[in-house]
């Protein structure tokens, strides 16, 4: 079966919008994205939802809770499961965090940084291979966010991950967002972390809004508006690497679905200049 | 440190009770661990008080303290975010102290019930037809039936003492319906979900027998505005089907 591949500007589908959302079906929307883990084992109004989901646009899963630097077993029964949920959807690859999510049956439900370690890399290797088998199709790991110094350089954590896509295979789904905020809080060139990176692994773009706390540390919210420094950096970013899908984020102090459409605007305008410059 | 041995240790930082800064700093920058320790408490509390909102307002300041025993003694085990208040709720069930106010408990089973039954799957029923006495009933399986004492349905009347038989069901369009039942009932709609082989007319002069009810023209007539009632919001779905031969 021809898996249908993601192209131009997608939304995250929340539950908290979900509903406006597919009874507008609004044309600028290319694809919507989803959390498996909010819709597997789940009954209501859930499945008749992703099901509308799929018959008006394209399906991107992004995970939560696989993070792949848990450094306990898998469960086998749920990568089954989602093998399954993943298959039934169809779709051209599976994306997590390179993150600490928890351990020992317990789940966190937060994206906890690694230490940009050696250690930490074959961890994280061993667990996208493992992923990758299980799922029988490709993962893309995201780069996460983080408040807390994990290395002496924040540049650290790029070469970092570089060293897991190389070892692993994996794809690299970029949030641009995270590098921003963490080149903010950890005080690097976030066009030097964007340049390290190989263009050829990156299957999807990650965009959302974060907030600056009084003492200067930013959070990634997933809550505010796109602050312009971030669209400058996706501007960058697609310059180097070329069109990518870009997914829009936006989890929490969810607005009116015209304010979301009006950023999805902007970013098929930043979009469309890489596009036209591809086929250029 | 291992790797193993830090990330436990955060994990047991973010979960635990509040640590000392000395027992941070072996993991990191106490200020900023304190940043993750309060962002992850903060997202799972934000999926109780989403899920049960009136529970955590009537526990008061109590609720805090049950949700830190809940992270620090019962654990998070879900994967799924919005099964967590689900997990609090069982950890609750037998560990609320005396001391919080008496309808806490009650919201607290009403309100992880309806949650429950909005989110959860269910298996499907059984193939079932137009409802007979013939026949065994068949009810939906996202269905609860609670015995509570006091008036947490109503909202705003809460702390109103009073003895209230609710049974809670997902409707046609994925809504939580609700019947307020007498005894009777509450035993009649017992025996349908526990006799599935028994027909409808079995069930209704067993139920009868055993709470000393005579099967008159008006406990005919109640019982029909009954079924018509249970019928049509959904929680009766008709009667089994005959295996085709």
């Amino acid at each position: 079966m021809m898996r249908t591949p993601l192209r131009g500007v997608g939304l995250g589908l929340r539950s908290d919008m979900a509903e406006a959302f597919l009874e507008r079906r609004p044309s600028e929307v290319d694809f919507v994205e989803i959390h498996p883990e909010n819709y597997m084992r789940r009954g209501g109004r859930f499945p008749a939802l992703l099901e509308a989901a799929r018959r008006d646009y394209p399906v991107g899963t992004h995970g939560l809770t696989m993070c792949f630097g848990s450094p306990t077993r898998f469960d086998d029964e749920y990568l089954r499961d989602l093998r399954a949920f993943l298959h039934d959807l169809d779709v051209g690859f599976h994306s997590d965090h390179l993150c600490f999510g928890g351990a020992h049956g317990i789940f966190l439900h937060d994206l906890i940084p690694l230490p940009f370690t050696e250690e930490a890399a074959r961890l994280c290797v061993s667990r996208i291979r493992e992923a990758q088998d299980a799922l029988d199709r490709p993962v893309a790991v995201e780069n996460v966010s983080y408040y807390l110094a994990q290395s002496e350089s924040g540049l650290d954590e790029a070469h970092f991950l570089v060293e897991v896509l190389r070892e692993s295979g994996a794809l690299l789904l970029l949030d641009v967002n995270n590098v921003y905020v963490n080149s903010r809080n950890f005080g690097f060139d976030p066009r030097a972390y964007v340049d390290l990176l190989p263009a050829d692994r990156i299957a999807q773009i990650h965009i959302a809004g974060h907030v600056v706390r009084d003492d200067g540390l930013r959070i990634d919210t997933h809550g505010e508006p796109i602050c312009d420094d971030v669209y400058d950096l996706l501007d960058y970013t697609l310059g180097r690497v070329g069109a990518r899908p870009i997914l829009l984020e936006r989890d929490n102090n969810i607005p009116s679905l015209d304010a979301m459409l009006d950023e999805v605007r902007l970013l098929r305008a930043i979009l469309s200049r890489h596009t036209a410059e591809d086929a250029a | 440190m291992t790797l193993e041995a830090r990330l436990f240790g955060m994990q047991a930082a973010f979960l635990g009770p509040e640590p000392s800064d000395d027992a941070l700093a072996a993991l990191g920058n106490p200020g900023r661990l304190r940043v993750y320790r309060a962002l992850v408490r903060a997202g799972l509390f934000d999926a109780v008080r989403r899920a049960l909102p009136r529970t955590v307002e009537a526990l008061g300041a109590d609720a805090e303290t049950l949700f830190d025993a809940f992270l620090a003694e019962g654990h998070p085990k879900t994967r799924y975010y919005w099964r967590i208040p689900l997990e609090l709720a069982g950890f609750l069930e037998t560990r609320l102290p005396a001391g919080v106010p008496p309808h806490a408990r009650d919201l607290l089973r009403y309100e992880s019930n309806r949650w429950r039954l909005r989110n959860e799957a269910f298996d499907a029923p059984p193939e079932f037809t137009s409802l007979s006495f013939d026949r065994p009933p068949v009810l939906t399986p996202a269905r609860a039936l609670l015995r509570v004492g006091h008036r947490v349905d109503v909202p705003g009347e809460a702390q109103v003492a009073e003895s209230r038989i609710l049974s809670l069901h997902r409707d046609r369009h994925h809504r939580v319906a609700m019947l307020v039942l007498n005894e009777t009932s509450a035993a009649l709609l017992e025996a349908m979900g526990a006799s599935p082989d028994r027909t409808l007319s079995d069930i209704v002069q067993d139920v009868a027998r055993a709470r000393g009810v005579a099967i008159t023209p008006s406990f005919i007539e109640k019982l029909s505005t009954l079924l018509e009632s249970m019928l049509a919001k959904g929680l009766l779905l008709g009667s089994l089907r005959a295996p085709s031969r």
